[in-house]
Protein backbone atom coordinates (compact mmCIF):
# COMPACT_ATOMS: atom_id res chain seq x y z
CA UNK A 1 0.00 0.00 0.00
CA UNK A 2 1.43 3.28 -1.02
CA UNK A 3 1.32 5.81 1.74
CA UNK A 4 2.31 8.80 -0.33
CA UNK A 5 3.16 10.58 2.88
CA UNK A 6 5.94 11.02 5.32
CA UNK A 7 6.42 12.84 8.58
CA UNK A 8 9.26 13.86 10.78
CA UNK A 9 9.15 14.89 14.41
CA UNK A 10 11.46 16.48 16.93
CA UNK A 11 11.07 16.53 20.66
CA UNK A 12 12.79 18.14 23.59
CA UNK A 13 12.22 17.46 27.26
CA UNK A 14 14.17 19.00 30.10
CA UNK A 15 13.72 19.80 33.77
CA UNK A 16 13.96 23.33 35.09
CA UNK A 17 17.25 24.34 36.66
CA UNK A 18 15.54 24.36 40.05
CA UNK A 19 14.19 20.83 39.60
CA UNK A 20 17.60 19.61 38.45
CA UNK A 21 19.23 21.12 41.50
CA UNK A 22 16.74 19.78 44.02
CA UNK A 23 15.88 16.48 42.39
CA UNK A 24 12.23 17.47 42.04
CA UNK A 25 10.33 15.74 39.29
CA UNK A 26 9.77 17.10 35.82
CA UNK A 27 6.14 18.20 35.81
CA UNK A 28 5.91 18.20 32.04
CA UNK A 29 5.12 14.96 30.31
CA UNK A 30 5.36 14.23 26.62
CA UNK A 31 4.15 11.10 24.91
CA UNK A 32 3.64 9.86 21.40
CA UNK A 33 2.65 6.69 19.67
CA UNK A 34 2.74 5.61 16.05
CA UNK A 35 0.16 3.12 14.85
CA UNK A 36 1.43 -0.23 13.52
CA UNK A 37 1.14 0.79 9.89
CA UNK A 38 3.04 3.99 10.49
CA UNK A 39 0.33 6.22 9.09
CA UNK A 40 -0.83 7.90 12.23
CA UNK A 41 1.12 9.55 15.01
CA UNK A 42 -0.62 10.49 18.25
CA UNK A 43 1.09 12.88 20.62
CA UNK A 44 0.55 14.89 23.75
CA UNK A 45 2.40 17.47 25.78
CA UNK A 46 1.04 17.90 29.31
CA UNK A 47 2.25 20.67 31.59
CA UNK A 48 1.59 19.72 35.20
CA UNK A 49 0.43 22.70 37.22
CA UNK A 50 3.31 23.57 39.50
CA UNK A 51 1.15 24.94 42.28
CA UNK A 52 -1.12 21.91 42.33
CA UNK A 53 -0.67 18.76 44.35
CA UNK A 54 1.98 16.57 42.70
CA UNK A 55 1.37 18.06 39.26
CA UNK A 56 3.64 15.47 37.65
CA UNK A 57 1.07 12.77 38.41
CA UNK A 58 -1.71 14.51 36.49
CA UNK A 59 0.61 15.29 33.57
CA UNK A 60 2.12 11.81 33.25
CA UNK A 61 -1.14 10.00 33.79
CA UNK A 62 -3.11 12.15 31.36
CA UNK A 63 -0.36 11.99 28.73
CA UNK A 64 -0.51 8.21 28.78
CA UNK A 65 -4.30 8.09 28.74
CA UNK A 66 -4.63 10.65 25.96
CA UNK A 67 -2.11 9.14 23.61
CA UNK A 68 -3.57 5.68 24.00
CA UNK A 69 -7.06 7.00 23.40
CA UNK A 70 -6.07 9.22 20.48
CA UNK A 71 -4.49 6.34 18.68
CA UNK A 72 -7.65 4.33 19.18
CA UNK A 73 -9.88 7.16 18.01
CA UNK A 74 -7.78 7.61 14.89
CA UNK A 75 -7.68 3.97 13.94
CA UNK A 76 -11.15 3.01 15.03
CA UNK A 77 -13.18 6.20 15.21
CA UNK A 78 -16.12 6.37 17.61
CA UNK A 79 -19.55 5.99 15.98
CA UNK A 80 -20.18 9.68 16.54
CA UNK A 81 -17.52 12.17 15.61
CA UNK A 82 -15.56 13.21 18.64
CA UNK A 83 -16.65 16.62 19.85
CA UNK A 84 -15.49 18.85 22.68
CA UNK A 85 -18.31 17.66 24.98
CA UNK A 86 -17.64 13.98 24.27
CA UNK A 87 -13.92 14.51 24.77
CA UNK A 88 -14.79 16.14 28.05
CA UNK A 89 -16.77 13.04 29.02
CA UNK A 90 -13.72 10.87 28.34
CA UNK A 91 -11.48 13.19 30.31
CA UNK A 92 -13.91 13.29 33.23
CA UNK A 93 -14.12 9.51 33.26
CA UNK A 94 -10.36 9.24 33.83
CA UNK A 95 -10.23 11.32 36.97
CA UNK A 96 -11.00 8.47 39.38
CA UNK A 97 -8.00 6.43 38.28
CA UNK A 98 -5.89 9.57 38.42
CA UNK A 99 -7.04 10.23 41.95
CA UNK A 100 -6.05 6.70 42.97
CA UNK A 101 -2.52 7.37 41.77
CA UNK A 102 -2.43 10.60 43.72
CA UNK A 103 -3.69 8.91 46.87
CA UNK A 104 -0.94 6.32 46.65
CA UNK A 105 1.66 8.98 47.34
CA UNK A 106 2.64 9.34 50.97
CA UNK A 107 3.84 12.81 51.83
CA UNK A 108 6.06 13.31 54.82
CA UNK A 109 5.90 16.66 56.56
CA UNK A 110 8.47 18.56 58.45
CA UNK A 111 7.51 20.60 61.48
CA UNK A 112 6.66 23.83 59.70
CA UNK A 113 2.88 24.24 60.11
CA UNK A 114 2.65 26.79 57.31
CA UNK A 115 4.20 24.31 54.92
CA UNK A 116 1.81 21.61 56.08
CA UNK A 117 -1.04 24.00 55.33
CA UNK A 118 0.31 24.69 51.84
CA UNK A 119 0.47 20.99 51.03
CA UNK A 120 -2.91 20.18 52.60
CA UNK A 121 -4.45 23.03 50.65
CA UNK A 122 -3.04 21.63 47.44
CA UNK A 123 -4.15 18.13 48.32
CA UNK A 124 -7.73 19.33 48.66
CA UNK A 125 -7.65 20.55 45.05
CA UNK A 126 -5.89 17.52 43.55
CA UNK A 127 -3.26 17.20 40.86
CA UNK A 128 -3.71 19.48 37.81
CA UNK A 129 -2.41 19.64 34.28
CA UNK A 130 -2.99 21.52 31.05
CA UNK A 131 -2.39 19.79 27.73
CA UNK A 132 -2.17 20.00 23.98
CA UNK A 133 -2.59 16.73 22.11
CA UNK A 134 -3.70 15.27 18.84
CA UNK A 135 -3.10 12.81 16.09
CA UNK A 136 -1.79 13.39 12.61
CA UNK A 137 -3.40 11.01 10.16
CA UNK A 138 -1.19 10.66 7.11
CA UNK A 139 -3.48 8.32 5.24
CA UNK A 140 -4.77 9.58 1.89
CA UNK A 141 -7.54 12.07 2.56
CA UNK A 142 -6.94 11.80 6.30
CA UNK A 143 -8.00 14.43 8.80
CA UNK A 144 -5.95 15.22 11.87
CA UNK A 145 -7.34 16.00 15.28
CA UNK A 146 -6.05 18.50 17.85
CA UNK A 147 -7.33 19.11 21.36
CA UNK A 148 -6.18 21.32 24.19
CA UNK A 149 -7.08 22.69 27.58
CA UNK A 150 -5.78 25.68 29.46
CA UNK A 151 -2.83 27.94 29.07
CA UNK A 152 -0.78 26.02 26.52
CA UNK A 153 1.39 26.81 23.53
CA UNK A 154 0.25 24.85 20.52
CA UNK A 155 -0.30 25.67 16.89
CA UNK A 156 -0.95 23.92 13.61
CA UNK A 157 0.62 25.77 10.73
CA UNK A 158 -0.70 25.56 7.20
CA UNK A 159 1.56 25.06 4.21
CA UNK A 160 1.86 28.83 3.96
CA UNK A 161 3.00 29.11 7.58
CA UNK A 162 -0.26 30.62 8.80
CA UNK A 163 -1.64 29.38 12.12
CA UNK A 164 -4.82 27.35 11.77
CA UNK A 165 -5.83 27.32 15.44
CA UNK A 166 -7.33 30.17 17.41
CA UNK A 167 -4.71 30.65 20.10
CA UNK A 168 -6.96 32.97 22.10
CA UNK A 169 -8.51 29.75 23.40
CA UNK A 170 -5.15 28.84 24.93
CA UNK A 171 -4.86 31.64 27.44
CA UNK A 172 -7.22 30.80 30.27
CA UNK A 173 -5.36 29.76 33.41
CA UNK A 174 -8.54 28.49 35.00
CA UNK A 175 -9.09 25.80 32.39
CA UNK A 176 -7.33 22.52 33.16
CA UNK A 177 -7.75 18.83 33.91
CA UNK A 178 -7.62 17.71 37.51
CA UNK A 179 -7.66 14.42 39.38
CA UNK A 180 -10.22 15.96 41.72
CA UNK A 181 -12.84 17.27 39.31
CA UNK A 182 -11.88 16.03 35.87
CA UNK A 183 -12.21 19.00 33.52
CA UNK A 184 -12.33 22.54 34.84
CA UNK A 185 -13.74 24.16 31.73
CA UNK A 186 -14.31 22.54 28.37
CA UNK A 187 -11.55 21.23 26.13
CA UNK A 188 -11.09 22.71 22.68
CA UNK A 189 -11.04 20.41 19.71
CA UNK A 190 -10.46 20.85 16.00
CA UNK A 191 -10.20 18.59 12.95
CA UNK A 192 -7.98 19.74 10.09
CA UNK A 193 -7.42 17.93 6.79
CA UNK A 194 -3.85 16.67 6.95
CA UNK A 195 -3.21 17.94 3.43
CA UNK A 196 -3.45 21.47 4.79
CA UNK A 197 -0.87 20.97 7.51
CA UNK A 198 2.72 22.11 7.20
CA UNK A 199 3.74 21.74 10.81
CA UNK A 200 2.39 20.97 14.27
CA UNK A 201 4.17 22.67 17.16
CA UNK A 202 3.57 22.39 20.87
CA UNK A 203 5.80 23.49 23.70
CA UNK A 204 5.53 24.16 27.41
CA UNK A 205 6.10 27.31 29.48
CA UNK A 206 9.82 26.65 29.87
CA UNK A 207 10.31 27.57 26.20
CA UNK A 208 7.99 30.57 26.25
CA UNK A 209 10.88 33.00 25.92
CA UNK A 210 11.92 31.58 22.56
CA UNK A 211 8.39 31.21 21.27
CA UNK A 212 9.04 33.55 18.36
CA UNK A 213 12.10 31.58 17.30
CA UNK A 214 10.24 28.31 17.56
CA UNK A 215 7.29 29.43 15.51
CA UNK A 216 9.44 31.09 12.86
CA UNK A 217 11.22 27.94 11.79
CA UNK A 218 10.98 27.08 8.10
CA UNK A 219 11.71 23.37 7.87
CA UNK A 220 12.36 20.21 9.82
CA UNK A 221 16.13 20.42 9.54
CA UNK A 222 16.14 23.94 10.96
CA UNK A 223 13.82 22.73 13.68
CA UNK A 224 16.22 19.95 14.61
CA UNK A 225 19.15 22.36 14.67
CA UNK A 226 17.36 24.74 17.00
CA UNK A 227 16.32 21.96 19.31
CA UNK A 228 19.90 20.68 19.39
CA UNK A 229 21.04 24.14 20.42
CA UNK A 230 18.73 24.00 23.43
CA UNK A 231 20.61 21.08 24.91
CA UNK A 232 23.09 23.15 26.88
CA UNK A 233 20.69 25.81 28.08
CA UNK A 234 19.23 26.46 31.51
CA UNK A 235 15.47 26.80 31.90
CA UNK A 236 13.52 28.53 34.65
CA UNK A 237 10.61 26.15 34.12
CA UNK A 238 10.34 22.60 32.87
CA UNK A 239 10.71 22.74 29.10
CA UNK A 240 9.14 20.41 26.57
CA UNK A 241 8.59 20.56 22.86
CA UNK A 242 7.05 18.36 20.24
CA UNK A 243 7.15 19.37 16.61
CA UNK A 244 5.79 17.36 13.68
CA UNK A 245 6.33 17.98 9.99
CA UNK A 246 3.89 15.80 8.12
CA UNK A 247 5.47 16.44 4.72
CA UNK A 248 9.18 17.00 5.01
CA UNK A 249 9.84 15.94 1.43
CA UNK A 250 12.97 13.95 2.17
CA UNK A 251 13.89 10.64 0.73
CA UNK A 252 14.31 7.55 2.76
CA UNK A 253 18.06 7.59 2.29
CA UNK A 254 18.39 11.20 3.39
CA UNK A 255 16.27 10.48 6.38
CA UNK A 256 18.38 7.54 7.35
CA UNK A 257 21.63 9.44 7.16
CA UNK A 258 20.63 12.88 8.29
CA UNK A 259 18.16 12.14 11.01
CA UNK A 260 18.85 8.66 12.28
CA UNK A 261 16.90 7.14 15.07
CA UNK A 262 19.59 7.17 17.69
CA UNK A 263 19.00 4.11 19.78
CA UNK A 264 22.38 4.46 21.39
CA UNK A 265 21.39 7.66 23.16
CA UNK A 266 22.92 7.13 26.56
CA UNK A 267 20.63 7.13 29.58
CA UNK A 268 22.99 9.43 31.44
CA UNK A 269 22.49 12.05 28.76
CA UNK A 270 18.76 11.70 28.59
CA UNK A 271 17.65 15.06 27.46
CA UNK A 272 19.68 15.35 24.33
CA UNK A 273 17.18 16.30 21.66
CA UNK A 274 16.11 13.42 19.55
CA UNK A 275 14.78 13.48 16.03
CA UNK A 276 12.46 10.82 14.87
CA UNK A 277 11.91 9.60 11.37
CA UNK A 278 8.31 8.78 11.60
CA UNK A 279 8.00 7.69 8.01
CA UNK A 280 10.98 8.41 5.84
CA UNK A 281 10.34 8.30 2.15
CA UNK A 282 7.17 8.95 0.27
CA UNK A 283 5.32 6.07 -1.25
CA UNK A 284 7.00 3.45 0.85
CA UNK A 285 5.17 0.19 1.27
CA UNK A 286 3.32 -0.21 4.50
CA UNK A 287 4.72 -3.67 4.89
CA UNK A 288 8.18 -2.15 5.17
CA UNK A 289 7.71 -1.16 8.78
CA UNK A 290 11.22 -1.64 10.08
CA UNK A 291 11.70 2.03 10.85
CA UNK A 292 8.40 2.15 12.62
CA UNK A 293 9.26 -0.80 14.80
CA UNK A 294 12.43 0.93 15.77
CA UNK A 295 10.53 4.06 16.51
CA UNK A 296 8.09 2.32 18.74
CA UNK A 297 10.91 0.74 20.66
CA UNK A 298 12.49 4.08 21.38
CA UNK A 299 13.26 4.56 25.00
CA UNK A 300 12.21 7.77 26.65
CA UNK A 301 14.51 8.96 29.35
CA UNK A 302 14.00 11.28 32.18
CA UNK A 303 16.90 12.74 34.05
CA UNK A 304 17.41 11.02 37.37
CA UNK A 305 14.57 8.71 36.59
CA UNK A 306 14.27 5.21 35.27
CA UNK A 307 14.23 4.40 31.60
CA UNK A 308 10.75 4.19 30.23
CA UNK A 309 10.01 2.04 27.24
CA UNK A 310 7.58 3.34 24.77
CA UNK A 311 6.57 0.05 23.18
CA UNK A 312 3.24 -0.09 24.92
CA UNK A 313 1.92 3.25 25.94
CA UNK A 314 0.59 1.98 29.24
CA UNK A 315 4.04 0.91 30.25
CA UNK A 316 5.06 4.47 30.98
CA UNK A 317 2.51 4.60 33.73
CA UNK A 318 3.17 4.81 36.61
CA UNK A 319 6.26 6.85 35.82
CA UNK A 320 8.05 6.31 39.09
CA UNK A 321 6.96 2.88 40.26
CA UNK B 1 13.02 44.94 29.76
CA UNK B 2 9.70 43.23 29.27
CA UNK B 3 8.77 41.91 32.72
CA UNK B 4 8.94 38.29 31.66
CA UNK B 5 11.60 37.00 34.03
CA UNK B 6 10.44 34.27 36.34
CA UNK B 7 10.92 34.03 40.06
CA UNK B 8 13.25 31.12 40.68
CA UNK B 9 15.63 30.16 43.46
CA UNK B 10 18.53 31.55 41.41
CA UNK B 11 16.64 34.63 40.23
CA UNK B 12 14.26 35.48 43.08
CA UNK B 13 11.62 38.17 42.86
CA UNK B 14 12.29 41.02 45.31
CA UNK B 15 9.23 42.55 46.92
CA UNK B 16 9.21 45.41 49.40
CA UNK B 17 6.07 45.97 51.45
CA UNK B 18 6.05 49.54 52.71
CA UNK B 19 3.33 49.91 55.31
CA UNK B 20 1.92 53.11 56.72
CA UNK B 21 1.76 52.51 60.50
CA UNK B 22 0.76 56.01 61.55
CA UNK B 23 -1.93 56.63 64.12
CA UNK B 24 -4.71 56.79 61.53
CA UNK B 25 -4.09 53.10 60.80
CA UNK B 26 -5.68 52.34 64.18
CA UNK B 27 -9.03 53.57 62.91
CA UNK B 28 -11.62 50.86 62.33
CA UNK B 29 -12.15 49.17 59.01
CA UNK B 30 -15.09 46.77 58.99
CA UNK B 31 -14.91 46.38 62.75
CA UNK B 32 -11.14 45.96 63.02
CA UNK B 33 -8.26 48.41 63.17
CA UNK B 34 -6.92 49.04 59.66
CA UNK B 35 -3.51 47.76 60.67
CA UNK B 36 -5.03 44.42 61.72
CA UNK B 37 -6.67 44.09 58.33
CA UNK B 38 -3.30 44.84 56.72
CA UNK B 39 -1.49 42.29 58.88
CA UNK B 40 -4.04 39.60 58.05
CA UNK B 41 -3.86 40.34 54.32
CA UNK B 42 -0.07 40.36 54.47
CA UNK B 43 -0.07 36.99 56.18
CA UNK B 44 -2.23 35.63 53.37
CA UNK B 45 0.01 36.99 50.67
CA UNK B 46 3.10 35.55 52.35
CA UNK B 47 1.28 32.22 52.46
CA UNK B 48 0.52 32.66 48.78
CA UNK B 49 4.20 33.23 48.01
CA UNK B 50 5.10 30.17 50.06
CA UNK B 51 2.61 28.18 48.04
CA UNK B 52 4.18 29.39 44.80
CA UNK B 53 7.61 28.48 46.12
CA UNK B 54 6.83 24.99 47.39
CA UNK B 55 8.01 22.01 45.41
CA UNK B 56 7.97 18.32 46.18
CA UNK B 57 11.31 16.62 46.38
CA UNK B 58 10.61 12.95 46.67
CA UNK B 59 7.79 12.84 49.17
CA UNK B 60 8.98 15.89 51.09
CA UNK B 61 7.71 19.42 50.49
CA UNK B 62 10.39 22.06 50.28
CA UNK B 63 10.15 25.85 50.09
CA UNK B 64 12.47 27.27 47.48
CA UNK B 65 13.79 30.82 47.93
CA UNK B 66 11.90 32.20 44.93
CA UNK B 67 10.90 35.40 46.71
CA UNK B 68 12.88 37.79 48.86
CA UNK B 69 10.68 40.03 50.91
CA UNK B 70 11.30 43.18 52.92
CA UNK B 71 8.60 44.54 55.22
CA UNK B 72 9.03 48.15 56.31
CA UNK B 73 6.70 50.11 58.58
CA UNK B 74 6.82 53.88 58.64
CA UNK B 75 5.30 56.76 60.58
CA UNK B 76 7.75 59.45 61.70
CA UNK B 77 10.39 56.76 61.68
CA UNK B 78 11.05 53.65 59.66
CA UNK B 79 10.89 50.18 61.20
CA UNK B 80 12.65 47.33 59.47
CA UNK B 81 12.08 44.26 61.66
CA UNK B 82 13.94 41.90 59.31
CA UNK B 83 16.86 44.18 58.58
CA UNK B 84 16.26 44.17 54.84
CA UNK B 85 15.27 41.33 52.59
CA UNK B 86 14.49 37.89 53.92
CA UNK B 87 13.89 34.90 51.69
CA UNK B 88 10.45 33.32 51.67
CA UNK B 89 11.69 30.05 53.16
CA UNK B 90 13.00 31.95 56.18
CA UNK B 91 9.90 34.12 56.39
CA UNK B 92 7.81 30.95 56.59
CA UNK B 93 9.49 30.28 59.91
CA UNK B 94 9.34 33.77 61.38
CA UNK B 95 5.93 34.99 60.18
CA UNK B 96 4.71 38.51 59.55
CA UNK B 97 5.69 41.25 62.00
CA UNK B 98 3.05 43.20 63.89
CA UNK B 99 3.19 46.98 64.04
CA UNK B 100 1.54 49.30 66.56
CA UNK B 101 0.00 52.32 64.83
CA UNK B 102 1.24 55.59 66.26
CA UNK B 103 2.54 58.99 65.25
CA UNK B 104 2.34 61.01 62.08
CA UNK B 105 2.78 59.97 58.45
CA UNK B 106 6.07 60.75 56.77
CA UNK B 107 5.67 58.97 53.46
CA UNK B 108 8.86 60.51 52.08
CA UNK B 109 10.84 58.89 54.88
CA UNK B 110 9.27 55.54 54.03
CA UNK B 111 10.28 55.76 50.38
CA UNK B 112 13.75 56.91 51.37
CA UNK B 113 14.14 53.61 53.21
CA UNK B 114 12.93 51.80 50.11
CA UNK B 115 15.55 53.56 48.01
CA UNK B 116 18.26 52.58 50.48
CA UNK B 117 17.18 48.95 50.28
CA UNK B 118 17.26 49.08 46.50
CA UNK B 119 20.68 50.73 46.61
CA UNK B 120 22.01 47.74 48.49
CA UNK B 121 20.41 45.25 46.22
CA UNK B 122 20.30 46.56 42.67
CA UNK B 123 24.06 46.73 42.05
CA UNK B 124 24.21 43.01 42.58
CA UNK B 125 21.50 42.24 40.04
CA UNK B 126 23.78 42.55 37.05
CA UNK B 127 25.79 39.64 38.30
CA UNK B 128 22.78 37.35 38.59
CA UNK B 129 22.82 34.36 36.29
CA UNK B 130 20.57 34.40 33.25
CA UNK B 131 17.64 34.49 33.05
CA UNK B 132 17.56 37.85 34.77
CA UNK B 133 15.86 38.55 38.05
CA UNK B 134 12.32 39.90 37.90
CA UNK B 135 12.07 43.66 38.36
CA UNK B 136 11.66 44.50 42.07
CA UNK B 137 8.17 45.47 43.20
CA UNK B 138 7.46 48.04 45.89
CA UNK B 139 4.01 47.56 47.38
CA UNK B 140 2.96 50.58 49.41
CA UNK B 141 -0.05 50.31 51.74
CA UNK B 142 -1.50 53.50 53.10
CA UNK B 143 -4.68 55.22 54.17
CA UNK B 144 -3.35 57.95 51.94
CA UNK B 145 -2.77 61.19 53.73
CA UNK B 146 0.77 62.11 54.69
CA UNK B 147 1.02 64.95 57.14
CA UNK B 148 4.72 65.22 57.62
CA UNK B 149 7.74 65.54 55.36
CA UNK B 150 8.01 66.37 51.68
CA UNK B 151 6.01 64.98 48.84
CA UNK B 152 7.53 61.60 47.91
CA UNK B 153 6.66 62.02 44.22
CA UNK B 154 10.11 62.97 42.91
CA UNK B 155 11.75 60.33 45.07
CA UNK B 156 9.38 57.66 43.77
CA UNK B 157 10.15 58.72 40.21
CA UNK B 158 13.83 58.18 40.98
CA UNK B 159 13.04 54.75 42.41
CA UNK B 160 11.10 53.88 39.27
CA UNK B 161 14.06 54.86 37.14
CA UNK B 162 16.11 52.03 38.65
CA UNK B 163 15.93 48.77 36.75
CA UNK B 164 17.04 45.21 36.36
CA UNK B 165 17.31 43.61 32.94
CA UNK B 166 13.68 42.60 33.34
CA UNK B 167 12.44 46.17 33.59
CA UNK B 168 12.25 49.25 35.83
CA UNK B 169 11.28 48.94 39.49
CA UNK B 170 7.51 48.75 39.86
CA UNK B 171 5.65 50.80 42.44
CA UNK B 172 2.21 49.65 43.52
CA UNK B 173 -0.08 51.60 45.82
CA UNK B 174 -2.86 50.03 47.83
CA UNK B 175 -5.09 52.66 49.38
CA UNK B 176 -7.07 51.74 52.46
CA UNK B 177 -9.79 54.26 51.88
CA UNK B 178 -13.24 54.30 50.36
CA UNK B 179 -13.14 57.94 49.36
CA UNK B 180 -10.44 57.97 46.69
CA UNK B 181 -12.47 56.69 43.75
CA UNK B 182 -15.12 58.89 42.20
CA UNK B 183 -17.10 55.79 41.30
CA UNK B 184 -17.16 53.30 44.13
CA UNK B 185 -16.32 49.69 43.29
CA UNK B 186 -19.43 47.57 42.85
CA UNK B 187 -17.51 44.30 42.63
CA UNK B 188 -13.90 43.18 42.46
CA UNK B 189 -14.62 41.21 39.29
CA UNK B 190 -16.05 44.13 37.33
CA UNK B 191 -13.66 46.88 38.41
CA UNK B 192 -11.67 48.11 35.38
CA UNK B 193 -8.80 49.63 37.34
CA UNK B 194 -7.59 53.23 37.51
CA UNK B 195 -6.41 54.67 34.21
CA UNK B 196 -6.63 58.41 34.73
CA UNK B 197 -6.48 61.03 37.44
CA UNK B 198 -10.02 62.04 36.54
CA UNK B 199 -11.26 58.82 38.13
CA UNK B 200 -9.95 59.93 41.50
CA UNK B 201 -10.90 62.56 44.01
CA UNK B 202 -8.59 64.37 46.38
CA UNK B 203 -5.02 65.51 45.86
CA UNK B 204 -3.52 62.59 47.81
CA UNK B 205 -5.26 60.08 45.60
CA UNK B 206 -3.95 61.85 42.52
CA UNK B 207 -0.44 61.84 43.98
CA UNK B 208 -0.66 58.12 44.60
CA UNK B 209 -1.80 57.67 41.01
CA UNK B 210 1.25 59.55 39.77
CA UNK B 211 3.50 57.40 41.92
CA UNK B 212 2.00 54.14 40.65
CA UNK B 213 3.56 52.25 37.75
CA UNK B 214 1.48 51.14 34.82
CA UNK B 215 0.61 47.46 35.03
CA UNK B 216 3.01 45.61 32.70
CA UNK B 217 1.18 43.77 29.95
CA UNK B 218 2.73 40.52 31.11
CA UNK B 219 1.25 40.96 34.61
CA UNK B 220 -2.24 41.74 33.41
CA UNK B 221 -3.35 38.13 32.97
CA UNK B 222 -2.14 37.24 36.41
CA UNK B 223 -3.88 40.17 38.07
CA UNK B 224 -7.05 39.24 36.23
CA UNK B 225 -6.62 35.66 37.34
CA UNK B 226 -6.38 36.64 40.98
CA UNK B 227 -9.66 38.49 41.07
CA UNK B 228 -9.57 41.80 39.23
CA UNK B 229 -10.84 39.96 36.20
CA UNK B 230 -11.98 43.02 34.27
CA UNK B 231 -8.91 45.16 34.79
CA UNK B 232 -7.98 47.01 31.60
CA UNK B 233 -4.61 47.47 29.91
CA UNK B 234 -3.11 50.83 30.81
CA UNK B 235 -4.36 50.70 34.39
CA UNK B 236 -1.99 51.66 37.13
CA UNK B 237 -0.68 49.42 39.88
CA UNK B 238 -3.09 51.20 42.20
CA UNK B 239 -5.66 49.17 44.02
CA UNK B 240 -8.32 49.86 46.59
CA UNK B 241 -8.05 48.10 49.93
CA UNK B 242 -11.10 49.58 51.53
CA UNK B 243 -12.33 46.24 52.85
CA UNK B 244 -10.55 43.03 53.83
CA UNK B 245 -11.44 41.19 50.62
CA UNK B 246 -10.26 44.00 48.39
CA UNK B 247 -7.07 44.34 50.37
CA UNK B 248 -6.32 40.65 50.14
CA UNK B 249 -6.95 40.65 46.39
CA UNK B 250 -4.81 43.73 45.92
CA UNK B 251 -1.92 42.22 47.84
CA UNK B 252 -2.08 38.88 46.12
CA UNK B 253 -1.35 40.72 42.88
CA UNK B 254 2.18 41.19 44.18
CA UNK B 255 2.62 37.53 43.27
CA UNK B 256 2.54 38.67 39.65
CA UNK B 257 6.15 39.55 40.19
CA UNK B 258 8.05 36.72 38.61
CA UNK B 259 5.04 35.24 36.89
CA UNK B 260 4.89 32.25 39.17
CA UNK B 261 1.28 32.67 40.17
CA UNK B 262 -0.01 31.66 36.79
CA UNK B 263 0.00 28.08 37.83
CA UNK B 264 -1.51 27.65 41.19
CA UNK B 265 -4.55 26.24 42.89
CA UNK B 266 -4.46 28.77 45.67
CA UNK B 267 -7.21 31.30 45.28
Amino acid sequence: MALGRSARAVYFHRKSADAQETGAKNEDAIAWQVNPSGEIISFTVCDGVGGSYLGYIASNYLAAMLVGALNGWAEDPPADTLTAPTLRDYLDSWKDEGRIWVEKQQISFNANPALVEVVKNRERHGSHTVFFCGYVDCRAGGASLFAWMGNVHGQVFGKDGQGLLDTSTMADDRVRWTTKHGCLGTPNLKYIPTDMIGRVLVFSDGLEKIAEQLTGIGDAAEDAALVRSLAGQVFSDDASLFSIWPSPGVTSAEGATQLPIDESLPPDNPEQPLELNIRPGEGQEATDASDLSALQDLPVWEQNGPTKIWRRIKSIWPPYS
Amino acid sequence: MDYTSRATAKTPAHIIFLIDISESMAQPCYGQPRISVVTRALTEVIFHMMDMSTIMVGNQPQIRPRFRVAILGYNEQVYDPYGGFVSIDKLAQTGVPTFQPAGETDMFLGFQAVEKLLDQFLPTVGSAPAPLMPAPLVCHLTDMEYNKGNSPLALVERIKSRATGDGPVLVENVFISDSALRTPISSIESWPGVRSEAELQGSFAVELFRMSSEIPATYLDTIQYWGFSNIKPGSRLMFPGANPELLKTALVTTGSSGGASRQSTYK
